[in-house]
Order: C-alpha cells, then sequence, then structure tokens
C-alpha cells in the first residue's frame, strides 16, 4: 500500500497564511474602531 | 436631543464566531483523515471552498443591498452593500492566497490562467474597485448610486465563475459538493466541510455585523 505524499508544508502555509490574513483584518477593525472612539 | 450609544463593533458573538472557525481547524488538524493522492495539502479544501462561498454570500448581500439603495434610497442598504463588500473582498482575498499554495504541490505550478482562476482574479479587482470607487467619491448620493450600479455588475461574475469548470477546458478540478449529484466525498471528509463551512459562513455574517458597527461609529457623534 502505497502512503500519502509529504505535502504537509503547503498545508501548514496556507493556513498559517489564512490565519495572517484574518487576523490582520480583525486588527484592522480593532485600530479603526479605536481610532474613532477617541 | 437624545443620543444613543454607539455598539461595540467587538462583541461576544464575534468572540464565539472565532471559537466556532478554531474549532472547524482542530477538526481538520486532528479528527478528519489525510487524503491518499495529495496527502496533507488536501485539508486546504476546507479554507480554502468555504471562504470562496462566503465571499459569494458577502457579494449577494452587496447586490441585494444595492437593489435596495437604488429603490428607495435607504442609507442603511447602503452602508450594509458597503460592509459586505469589505468582507467579500477579504473571503476572496483568502481563496486566491491558499488555492496557489495548494497548486503547486498539486498542479506543479502556483498559478494557471485558466478560466476558474482568472474569473476569480477578475471579480477580486471588480471588488476592490468597488471600495476605491467608494472612497473616491464624496457625495454620498453620487456614491451610493455608483457602487450600487457596479456591486450588481460584480454579482453578475457568481454563475459565470461557478459554471466556468464545465463551459471551458481547466486544470481547476470540478465541484464535489455543489453539483446536482451525490457529493463525492467520503462522509468522514462531508462531515468536516460542512462543519468548517457552517463556521466561516457564520464568521463572515458576523464580519459584516461588526464592519457595519464601524460604519455607524463612523457616523454617529460619541456619547462619552
Amino acid at each position: 500500500m502505497t502512503s500519502p505524499p509529504d505535502t504537509i508544508a503547503y498545508y501548514h502555509a496556507a493556513y498559517i497564511v489564512a490565519g495572517a490574513l484574518y487576523a490582520g483584518y480583525l486588527v484592522s477593525l480593532w485600530w479603526r474602531s479605536r481610532r474613532l472612539q477617541r | 436631543m437624545t443620543s444613543t450609544r454607539p455598539r461595540p463593533v467587538f462583541d461576544w458573538l464575534l468572540a464565539v464566531a472565532i471559537l466556532a472557525v478554531v474549532g472547524a481547524i482542530v477538526r481538520i488538524a486532528f479528527f478528519t483523515p489525510v487524503e491518499l493522492l495529495q496527502g496533507a495539502a488536501q485539508k486546504i479544501y476546507y479554507i480554502h471552498v468555504p471562504a470562496i462561498l462566503s465571499a459569494y454570500v458577502a457579494l449577494g448581500i452587496v447586490a441585494v443591498m444595492s437593489i435596495v439603495y437604488l429603490w428607495l434610497h435607504d442609507e442603511r442598504a447602503d452602508r450594509l452593500a458597503e460592509s459586505a463588500g469589505e468582507i467579500a473582498l477579504l473571503f476572496t482575498t483568502v481563496t486566491l492566497s491558499t488555492g496557489p499554495i495548494w497548486a503547486k504541490p498539486i498542479w506543479g505550478a502556483w498559478w494557471t490562467w485558466d478560466a476558474r482562476l482568472t474569473l476569480t482574479l477578475f471579480l477580486w479587482f471588480v471588488t476592490a474597485a468597488y471600495l476605491v470607487l467608494r472612497g473616491a467619491v464624496d457625495d454620498p448620493l453620487m456614491r451610493g448610486r455608483y457602487s450600487a450600479v457596479l456591486a450588481v455588475l460584480a454579482v453578475l461574475l457568481i454563475p459565470f465563475i461557478h459554471l466556468s469548470v464545465y463551459l471551458f477546458r481547466t486544470l481547476h478540478p470540478m465541484p464535489i459538493v455543489l453539483k446536482p449529484d451525490r457529493p463525492s466525498l467520503p462522509p468522514e471528509m462531508l462531515t468536516t466541510f460542512l462543519i468548517s463551512l457552517a463556521a466561516f459562513l457564520f464568521f463572515c455574517i458576523v464580519l459584516i455585523r461588526a464592519r457595519y458597527r464601524l460604519a455607524l461609529l463612523r457616523e454617529e457623534p460619541v456619547v462619552p
């Protein structure tokens, strides 16, 4: 029986990139709301 | 004169949505089998597809609210359309970022100019143009009207993107869940996909709500 190819680095990279984009957007929301509340 | 305190942009519902996404990722990472032909890279599917479907939902909201604005000239509809447009751009960006990372080990190339990918990139540019246009026009009436027309036209791209894999010769795989036949994913993977889709759609809707509250904050005077 063949084992799956080693593509784990791509899997991790995609999740890190997606996480960074979502987190970055949340930070931008927080930053803009903080600036407006001043 | 009475004034209400603006609602917070960050609240418990956003925390619940973030927890739902984290829960879905835990399921993907630890409780979903690795696919035999693609290895772990196949798990990118569980964030890539929910991201584009969430973007479609957000763009659908933009289009419906734009039509409502053109019809009734209600500022709330314009504000909601703007909020959903920003979230649509975020989710389309995630789709266009995770797609090439998945494509490289499977197709041997980061990118190919086939119909599905090129149309999705075009959708990203049109969504970005929608937001740039909103920022460039000062008059609220003109801004709402011009951007609403652009939004309605942009949404017409979505059926072409979904059907592009049937209409053109393309490297991109056919839909394996959203198709006329039964889904062709094994039950464990299908369950994970549905959990992830529900979590990301919820996250998308809650982000639109948070962005709408930010728009309110921008327009309303703050009560000390």
